[in-house]
This record gives structure tokens, C-alpha cells and sequence, in this order.
């Protein structure tokens, strides 16, 4: 798949500094984006990842759909900017868990919870939790690319219109600053009034980012934010997303284990509705403890 | 050259909090909504709720009040009211007057409508589901004919009165009239009709409709209603009228000019004639023309709903394009075409404004005999009543509005059954 | 015998080519007949207006010109006055009232069945609308006569210590076509709303978004065209409305725009000469086919504009 990346484009890349807790803003001007080998990102950040303080506390948490158990006595910390990913099999629960962390299962009718999900000091899952603000604080990106059927403008700016009483000019630098955060800006800094339904399927997986970061959050949810995107673009939202963990806490699902390997410091492997295991990336990929997370694994990556 | 990151606010802990809108009051406002939302909803129950009361209240209510005696008797009162109101014809008085006429002018109208509207609107679905041209050219005819189908359901019923009653009742202002018409078929007898001292019908027969008074003579043969020959007692003014009842039956009085004299027209029940006038046939073929789109629209509907996968099985197996509609499409549509063909049924039932202007404004006694019969249908009864400046028959309105109401209902519980059904056997 | 059951083979083949031929030309009759209908429609009406406007007494300024309705008066065409601008205002005043009544009231209420209506509700409330929505005309109107206009007297005489409703009045007609059109606009209006995809409401509440936000800011304007195209049919539908308004609004033509004062309608002036007893080839029953002229121009620009609308916003997803 991606681990034979034309020679080109890897030594293109080549001469960018290795993605670290450390590094410099990067240049993004959209044409030339940063490509670089697989299993050579997963050298670096098997040296470079150092976990910061838990940002998200989970513990003996159960998620059902009305009768179904979708969740079963999930344990887990999320370790603050840094990059989690949760992998496993279709329909194993990591979208479940996802949406529970901003309360979107709210939403669905059928849904239940119980358990401890806590983020920093808040108790996500009190009743009387005020979900606006929680869902202002915690950012989620989907994994079919939803724009709303306004302007690229009107989609960054309206999570900013609904929370703050910005005037048109503070909104037109953060909708800058958003699209420029997410890699898109040059790409549409001359159409900000035309629909957002006129650009590409990758353009607008990065708008809906833009959108997610510019109210913004502490942490930034996205449930296979790559799926429907091509290679390229696929690429261009993991630089982003390594970008991003520099300020927000990222909590990403998929089903590529190289994306997971690649882009992420932590990851947690579900396996029907159970945690089978978490830890430091390199460590479940290089050294799982559990048989089963092996098997996975090794089975995807062949 | 990006923005400065101080002209972001959102970096800015600050200006942030200058700015942020109170989530507190969001959510208020809100919660304010949504209950908004659940009373300006329940507000169309209430109104269902005061439109239904008020009917039942008053078409029911005049009626109980009028009944005596005990709770057992008022009881039986008030079922015998209902059934006089079911059986008898309007009548001046409001007490005495019933729906029975306009409910069989409602029955043959509609099974008129019905049976023209439903098979032509059904062929039309099919022929514009099932049968899409490949040809540009014929692809832009058939836009064109599904555009115009959905144009004619919006057409105003009123509209298609004016159009029915320049078509089918005055032919195109054709020369005749209903009683003198241009063509006709089906006549059993032309008569002289007199109404005798007993109070009974007395018919001569005569040879046309336009042929000369008859000349009564003492002693001939008449027939009375029930085509029973008599012999006629002609007896002069001032001549004492027997008193047997029999006789009196039969005697009519010669004053000058001859006893009063109407035409009576026997007419069969398949009689037709050109013009149409006024009658049956005018007023269903007009509803056919209201309810026609809606036919076609639901039935649409219906054969869309038919999975493509089936059709093409069908295909595969060498069907024709018509064995595909008769083996597969139709049976698999036929309960979504069927509801359909019900709603629009109760919609040709309730409709009055086409009917109004075919039927005019007046008092029809007797369910209508054959096409060509003048009649009323419920709607219109329950308009004449409404409109009548006399409360008393402001109640009756009500209880002919009851009784079409439970007629409409019957016909959409049945097409909510059938929907009912057809899903089940969809999962 | 191979050979003959070839030949076998080959006629039903013909025989079934025929019937197919037959088949399909009946149903293209069929469909042939609704185009025959709307040719009809056009050259009826319009030819009979044609020949209403030939009348020498009649002009077309006097027509659309003048503000005097008045075709029943006198016996000769000079006695009688042919503005049709008082049908038009009588027409217009209930509809801006039945609108004005149904469409915000149609649209929260779609916003209730399609966003908030936990589903037990819902399965109480549309039927309700259904029913609502089949009950026939003249069922309103006689609501409309017997309790709207009561009712309406109620609350004048409170406010204004004195009835101010008149027997007939374009009020109570307006009301009763609004509570017509309410399950129209309703009904039309959900299946825009529920046609905008569940996505799009995701990802507004993932922005924090309180309902009201996610209902008015999102799925509102993503439905807005079929919106608009529920209303323009509701409007064609109001604006052909008739036995509501000729039992409820009156046959006084008036040029007014008081609730409280009795009006005839475009439609009600048709009824009122197909029904009655007017002479069938009089010039005030030509005036009939004119009225209804403008009546189904009317209709027809709407429901067309409507429906292009509804079609193209259905492409939008
Ligand atoms: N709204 C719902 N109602 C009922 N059951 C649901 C609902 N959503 C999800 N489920 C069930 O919960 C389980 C977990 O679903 P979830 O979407 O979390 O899986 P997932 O791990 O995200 O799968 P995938 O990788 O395919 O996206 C599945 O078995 C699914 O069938
Ligand atoms: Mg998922």
C-alpha cells in the first residue's frame, strides 16, 4: 500500500525534520505537502514519543444501545497532546467510545452509559453536565466529510458565531488562521464565498478540521477522519493531525494499522466491546503484550 | 504571510472570555424553543380536537335534546332520528329532512369517477414508470407529460368545474337542453302524466316528447305508477267526486283546458342522452377530472417503489416489457396502487366545488336511477344546509357532516390496513 | 416437425409483438389523455375569456383597470362593471391571512415532528395531521361560519366592547383555510427537513450547538428551497380554495382589506354564477371563464415555480 511510496516524492521529503515534540512550525503551502516513508516515521517516533499528563481518564466504563452492549468495562488514560488512536475490528465499539467522550451519543435516542469518563477535572458524564461547552471544549471530526451547505467561510466561522460575539474582522483572521492550521488556505483563500460542496473530498475532510479547531478545543476527536480520502490527501491530514498534537490532545480511530503506527504516540486496541490493550505506540506495535492484539495486528500488517 | 496569532482571539484567554456568549442563556433559549415547538404542535390537535367537538356536538346534540322521556326511550329516540336522518330526503322542514338522496347521488358519482379515473390513472403510472423512451426526443415528451400531471394536480377543483360543466353538461353549448335533447337512448315510454283524485299517478302514453296534449276521454285505458292499466272517470266540474276508493283512484275532473298535465320521460337505466346536462354522468366524469392526477401520482408512487432488481430478473427471464408489468411490477405494486386509488376515492367524497357548479343549487328528492339523473352529493347537501340563513339547518349540516366524516374514515382506515399489510410483507 | 414448430414459435412471437403494440398504445392513450386535459383546460378558458373581452362593452383596461365588480347588476352589459380587481383582493386578503396563519405555524410544527418529537408523540401527531389534512372543505367552512366567526366576535367584543365580524367575513374564511393548508405545509416542510442528512446535524452539535441552533441554523436554511416550495403550493392551493370561502367569506365583492368584512373570492364569483341561475350564454357568464383564466394562471405559475424548486433541491443531495 503506501509502504512503496515512488522514491520521488520520499526523498522529496527527505530533508524535513523529524516529527517531534520539538519542531518548528512546518511550511505548508498545500503544493508540497510532507510526505514521508512509513517505517521511517515509525523509527522516529518510537524514539521520540515522551507522554505528556493524562488529559482523558476512563474507567469501568459500559456503553449499550438499548439492550446491546456495545462497551464493556473500558479502562483507559489519554495522555494530554499527543495523538491516541484506537484500533480494532468493524464494529467493535471505537466509534461508541469516541462519541462518548463529547457526549454526541447524546443525540442517539437508544444509547446508555455507565461508568467514569472524566476529562482533566470534569466529569463528562454527569447529568447536568452543560454538553454545549463540552462539545465546544471537545472538537470531533467525522469520518465522511459533512460541510454544511454554506460558504468555506460560513463553515469555519459558524462553531465561532455560536459561542463568541466576534466581529467580522477578529472572525475573518480566525477563519485565516483555522484554514491555514489545517493546510487549506491556499488552496481556497480565493473562493471563501463559494459552497464548501464544491471542493474535493479531501479539501473538505480539512475544512471540517478547520471548522473543529476554530471554536477552539482542548481535544480533537476524529473517527476515521481518512477513510474516504485518497492517499495523498490521506497524508496531508496525518501531517496535519502531528501538527495539531502539538496543542490539542488527539484521539483518532482507524483501521490502518500504519496510519495508527504513523501518526499516533498511544494507541488502545478494542476487541468487541472489550479494551484488550493501550500503551505507547511502539510498544503495542513492536512488543503487544496481549496475544490477540498480535494477532491483529500482524494480521493487517501481513 | 499568515495572520499574526495575537489577531486570533481564540489564542487569546482574554479576549476570549470578552467575547464568549453565555452558554447558560443558549441553552435556555433553547429549551424555551423546543417547548415553543411542542405547544405550537399540540395546537393542531387542539384544533382537530374543536373542530370534531364542535360537530359532534351540534350534529348530535339538537338531536338528543329533541328525544323524551326516560334514558331508555331517549335512547331509542335518538337512534331513530339518526335512521330517519340516513333514509328520508331534505325536506323544507329541518326536522323531517334527511341525507338519503345525496348519499346515493355520492355512490354514483363516484363509482363513475372510479370507474374511469382509476384504470386510466393506473395506465398512465404505468405507462410512464415502466415504459421510459430511449429516444431524446421521446424522453423530453414523456418530461413533459410527467410536468403536465404534476401541473394538472394543481389545477384548483373549480377549475375542472368550469371544464366539466362546458364539456359534459352543456356539450359546447350544444343546441339541446336536457329536456330537449339532441340524441338520446334508452326510453321506455313517453306519458302524459295527471294526478288523479285518489291522489294517484295517471299516464297516457303519448308518441314523442314534443307530440300534443292528449284528449282524455271518459272510460280509456290509463296506467297508474306501477304500469297497472285502468280504465279513467272522467267527471265534469261540479260533478260530485265518489267517495269508493277505487273509483276515486281513477277520476280526474275535465276543467277547461283538461286536468293539469305534466310529461313524464320512463327512462331505462342505461338511458343516455347528448347533452348531458346536469346529471350523474357530468358530475363523475368532472370529479375523474380532479381526482385523475392523484390517481396517477400515487400509483407513480407505488410502481416506483417496486425494486429495479425484480424487473430485471423478470427481463433476464425474456420477458416482454409488458409481461414484466403484468407478472412482476403490478402484483408487487398493486397494494401501494390500491391505497392510493382509496385516498383518492375519500378526496373525490369530500369534494363539493366541482360538483356545485355541475349540479347547481337545488332539492333533489330521490337517488338518481340513471346516468342522466340530476342529483346532489353529500358534500353539496351539507353546503345547502350550511348555507341556509335557518339555524335549525346549521344542525343538520352537522349531522350530514358526521355521517360523511364516518364514511371518510372508513375508507381511510381501510387504505391505512392495506398500507399496513404491504409493509409487513415488504420485511 | 422441427421445422413446423418453428413456424409455431415465430407466430406467438408476432401474435405477443402485437399485443404488446396494442397494449402499450392504449397506455400511451392513457397518458396522452392528461396532455388532451390540459390542452382542453387552456383552450376553454382561454378561448371563452377571448370572446368575453370581444364584447364591445368589455375592455381589457376596464378589466384589469377598474375597481368596480359588479356583473349581477342591471340586465344590460352597459348597467354592469367588470374590474376583477375586488375578486383579486378578496382572494389575496384570505390568502395572505391563511398563509400567514399556517406557514410559520406549518413550519414549527415540522420543525417539532422532524427534530423533537420523541416518537411516541410522533406517532400520535401525524395521524392527527393526516386526518386534519383529509377532512373535506366544506367541513371548514361550515367551522368557519358556525364557530371561527363566533369566536372572532368573542374576542372583538372583548377588546372593542361591540361584535365587529360580519355574518361573512374574510377572517373567519382566512382561518379556516389556514387550518386547510397547515397540514399541507407541515407535511411537505418535514420531508425537507428530514431530507437534510443526519450528518449535518452531527457535526453541528459536535460544534456545540444547542438544538435551536442545530434546527434554525443548519437544517432550516439546508432545507430552505423546499420550504419555500411547500409554500408556494400551499399558496396555489389557498388561492383555489373554494367552498370554505363561498360558505364563510361571503359574495359581496368588495375592495377590502378588513378581516372583519364579508368578500367574494375569484373562486366564489364562479361558484356563485355556475351555481346560480344566471343565463348561459349572458355576458356575466363569460366573465366566469376570465376569472377562471387568471385563476388558473395563477395556480398553474405557482405550482410549477414550486415544483421546479422541489426538483432541483432535490438534486442538491
Ligand atoms: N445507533 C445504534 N443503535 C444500535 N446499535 C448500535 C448503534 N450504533 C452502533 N451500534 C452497535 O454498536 C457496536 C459498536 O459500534 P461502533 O460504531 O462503535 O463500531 P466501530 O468500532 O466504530 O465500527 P467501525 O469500525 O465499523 O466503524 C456495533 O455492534 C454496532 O452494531
Ligand atoms: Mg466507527
Amino acid at each position: 500500500m503506501m509502504t512503496d511510496q515512488p522514491a520521488k516524492t520520499a526523498s522529496a521529503s527527505a530533508g524535513t525534520p523529524a516529527r517531534a515534540k520539538s519542531f518548528n512550525a512546518t511550511k505548508h503551502n498545500g503544493e508540497t505537502p510532507i510526505i514521508r516513508q512509513s517505517a521511517e516515521v515509525f523509527a522516529e517516533r518510537a524514539q521520540n514519543t515522551q507522554l505528556g499528563e493524562t488529559a482523558i481518564t476512563i474507567s469501568n466504563f459500559d456503553a449499550r444501545y438499548g439492550e446491546f452492549q456495545a462497551l464493556k468495562n473500558i479502562n483507559l488514560e489519554i495522555p494530554e497532546k499527543s495523538v491516541t488512536a484506537f484500533i480494532g475490528p468493524s464494529g467493535c465499539g471505537k466509534t461508541t467510545l469516541l462519541r462518548w467522550i463529547n457526549r454526541m451519543n447524546d443525540i442517539v435516542p437508544e444509547a446508555r452509559c455507565s461508568g467514569k469518563l472524566t476529562i482533566r477535572e470534569l466529569d463528562v458524564l454527569q447529568p447536568r453536565l452543560d454538553v454545549v461547552e463540552l462539545r465546544r471544549r471537545v472538537g470531533i471530526v467525522f469520518q465522511k466529510p459533512n460541510p454544511f451547505p454554506k460558504s468555506i467561510f460560513e463553515n469555519v466561522a459558524f462553531g465561532p458565531r455560536l459561542h463568541y460575539k466576534a466581529s467580522r474582522s477578529e472572525l475573518a483572521d480566525l477563519v485565516e488562521w483555522a484554514l491555514r492550521k489545517s493546510a487549506l488556505w491556499d488552496e481556497v483563500k480565493d473562493r471563501l464565498k463559494q459552497s464548501a460542496l464544491g471542493l474535493s473530498g479531501g479539501q473538505q475532510q480539512r475544512l471540517c478540521i478547520a471548522r473543529a479547531i476554530a471554536v477552539g478545543p482542548e481535544v480533537l476527536l476524529m473517527d476515521e477522519p481518512c477513510s474516504a480520502l485518497d492517499p495523498r490527501s490521506t497524508l496531508a491530514v496525518e501531517d496535519l493531525i502531528a501538527e495539531l498534537s502539538k496543542e490539542y490532545t488527539i484521539v483518532i480511530v482507524t483501521h490502518n494499522m500504519q496510519q495508527a503506527a504513523r501518526a499516533s504516540d498511544s494507541t488502545a486496541y478494542l476487541y468487541e466491546g472489550e479494551l484488550i490493550e493501550s500503551g505507547p505506540t511502539h510498544q503495542v506495535f513492536t512488543n503487544p503484550q496481549n496475544p490477540e492484539t498480535e494477532r491483529y495486528i500482524t494480521g493487517r500488517l501481513g | 504571510m499568515s495572520v499574526p496569532l495575537e489577531r486570533v482571539f481564540i489564542l487569546n484567554a482574554e479576549r476570549r472570555r470578552e467575547l464568549s456568549r453565555s452558554a447558560a442563556n443558549r441553552r435556555r433559549f433553547s429549551v424555551a424553543f423546543v417547548v415553543f415547538c411542542s405547544i405550537v404542535a399540540a395546537l393542531s390537535l387542539i384544533v382537530l380536537g374543536t373542530l370534531l367537538y364542535d360537530i359532534f356536538a351540534q350534529g348530535t346534540g339538537y338531536i338528543w335534546r329533541s328525544s323524551e322521556g326516560s334514558f331508555g326511550e331517549r335512547v331509542s329516540a335518538f337512534f331513530g332520528t339518526w335512521s330517519h336522518f340516513l333514509s328520508s330526503p331534505p325536506r323544507q322542514t329541518a326536522s323531517e329532512a334527511g341525507i338519503f338522496p345525496s348519499m346515493f347521488g355520492t355512490i354514483w358519482v363516484c363509482a363513475v369517477c372510479g370507474l374511469v379515473a382509476l384504470p386510466l390513472g393506473v395506465a398512465t403510472a404505468i405507462y410512464l414508470e415502466e415504459f421510459k423512451p430511449k429516444q431524446t426526443w421521446l424522453r423530453r415528451v414523456h418530461g413533459f407529460v410527467q410536468l403536465n400531471i404534476t401541473n394538472l394536480a394543481g389545477v384548483p377543483s373549480v377549475v375542472y368545474g368550469i371544464i366539466g360543466m362546458t364539456i359534459f353538461v352543456s356539450m359546447f353549448q350544444s343546441p339541446g337542453s336536457s329536456q330537449t335533447p339532441v340524441l338520446e337512448f334508452g326510453i321506455n315510454g313517453i306519458y302524459d302524466q295527471y294526478e288523479s283524485k285518489g291522489l294517484r299517478m295517471l299516464r297516457v302514453p303519448v308518441d314523442s316528447r314534443d307530440a300534443p296534449d292528449t284528449q282524455l276521454v271518459d272510460g280509456m285505458t290509463v296506467y297508474d305508477g306501477q304500469g297497472k292499466a285502468l280504465e279513467l272517470n272522467l267527471i265534469p266540474v261540479g260533478a260530485p267526486i265518489p267517495q269508493d276508493e277505487e273509483l276515486k283512484r281513477r277520476t280526474l275532473v275535465n276543467v277547461a283546458g283538461g286536468p293539469a298535465r305534466s310529461r313524464y320521460i320512463d327512462e331505462a337505466w342505461y338511458y343516455v342522452r347528448i347533452p348531458f346536462g346536469r346529471s350523474v354522468l357530468a358530475g363523475g366524469l368532472t370529479l375523474m377530472l380532479v381526482v385523475l392526477p392523484i390517481v396517477i401520482i400515487s400509483a407513480q408512487e407505488a410502481i416506483r417503489a417496486v425494486p429495479q432488481a425484480l424487473r430485471e430478473a423478470a427481463l433476464g427471464m425474456g420477458c416482454t416489457p409488458w409481461q414484466v408489468v403484468r407478472k412482476v411490477t403490478l402484483p408487487a405494486s398493486i397494494p401501494g396502487i390500491m391505497t392510493g386509488n382509496i385516498l383518492a376515492m375519500s378526496r373525490a367524497i369530500g369534494e363539493a366545488a366541482p360538483i356545485l357548479m355541475i349540479a347547481g343549487v337545488v332539492y333533489i328528492k330521490s337517488a338518481p336511477g340513471n346516468l342522466m339523473d340530476s342529483f346532489t352529493v353529500m358534500p353539496l347537501q351539507i353546503y345547502n344546509w350550511a348555507s341556509d340563513s335557518h339555524r335549525e339547518f346549521h344542525d343538520l349540516a352537522a349531522s350530514g357532516i358526521i355521517v360523511l366524516l364516518a364514511i371518510l374514515l372508513f375508507f381511510n382506515a381501510s387504505a391505512v390496513i392495506i398500507r399496513q399489510k404491504f409493509q409487513k410483507n415488504l420485511g | 416437425m422441427a421445422s413446423a414448430s418453428e413456424s409455431l414459435n415465430v407466430r406467438n412471437r408476432s401474435l405477443q409483438g402485437l399485443q404488446e403494440f396494442w397494449i402499450k398504445g392504449l397506455l400511451w392513450l392513457s397518458a396522452g389523455f392528461s396532455i388532451a386535459i390540459t390542452v382542453v383546460i387552456i383552450v376553454i378558458l382561454f378561448g371563452e375569456a377571448i370572446r368575453f373581452f370581444a364584447d364591445d362593452s368589455i375592455t381589457f383596461a376596464e378589466f384589469f383597470g377598474s375597481t368596480k365588480w359588479t356583473p349581477t347588476v342591471g340586465t344590460t352589459a352597459e348597467s354592469k362593471s367588470f374590474g376583477v380587481w375586488p375578486l383579486v383582493c378578496g382572494t389575496l386578503v384570505v390568502t395572505v391571512i391563511a398563509i400567514g396563519i399556517a406557514l410559520p405555524l406549518g413550519i414549527v410544527t415540522a420543525i417539532f415532528l422532524s427534530e423533537y418529537a420523541p416518537r411516541k408523540v410522533r406517532a400520535f401527531l401525524k395521524p392527527a395531521l393526516e386526518i386534519l389534512a383529509g377532512v373535506p372543505t366544506v367541513v371548514y367552512g361550515f367551522f368557519a361560519l358556525t364557530f371561527i366567526t363566533p369566536q372572532l366576535n368573542w374576542v372583538h367584543q372583548l377588546f372593542f366592547g361591540e361584535e365587529g365580524f360580519a355574518a361573512f367575513n374574510s377572517g373567519a374564511a382566512g382561518i379556516a383555510v389556514g387550518i386547510l393548508c397547515l397540514p399541507i405545509i407541515t407535511s411537505l416542510t418535514e420531508d425537507a427537513l428530514r431530507a437534510v442528512p443526519r450528518s449535518l446535524r452531527e457535526a453541528a452539535y459536535g460544534l456545540g450547538s444547542t438544538r435551536f441552533e442545530v434546527a434554525t441554523r443548519v437544517v432550516v436554511p439546508a432545507a430552505l428551497s423546499g420550504i419555500v416550495s411547500a409554500a408556494l403550493l400551499a399558496i396555489a392551493r389557498t388561492i383555489g380554495e373554494t367552498m370554505i370561502v363561498a360558505l364563510a367569506a361571503g359574495s359581496t365583492p368588495n375592495l377590502t382589506v378588513d378581516p372583519r368584512d364579508g368578500v367574494q373570492t375569484m373562486t366564489g364569483f364562479m361558484v356563485q354564477i355556475a351555481g346560480g341561475d344566471f343565463s348561459n350564454f349572458g355576458i356575466e357568464y363569460l366573465s366566469m371563464y376570465a376569472v377562471a383564466a387568471v385563476l388558473f394562471a395563477m395556480t398553474f405559475g405557482l405550482t410549477l415555480l414550486g415544483h421546479r424548486i422541489r426538483v432541483r433541491f432535490r438534486e442538491a443531495y
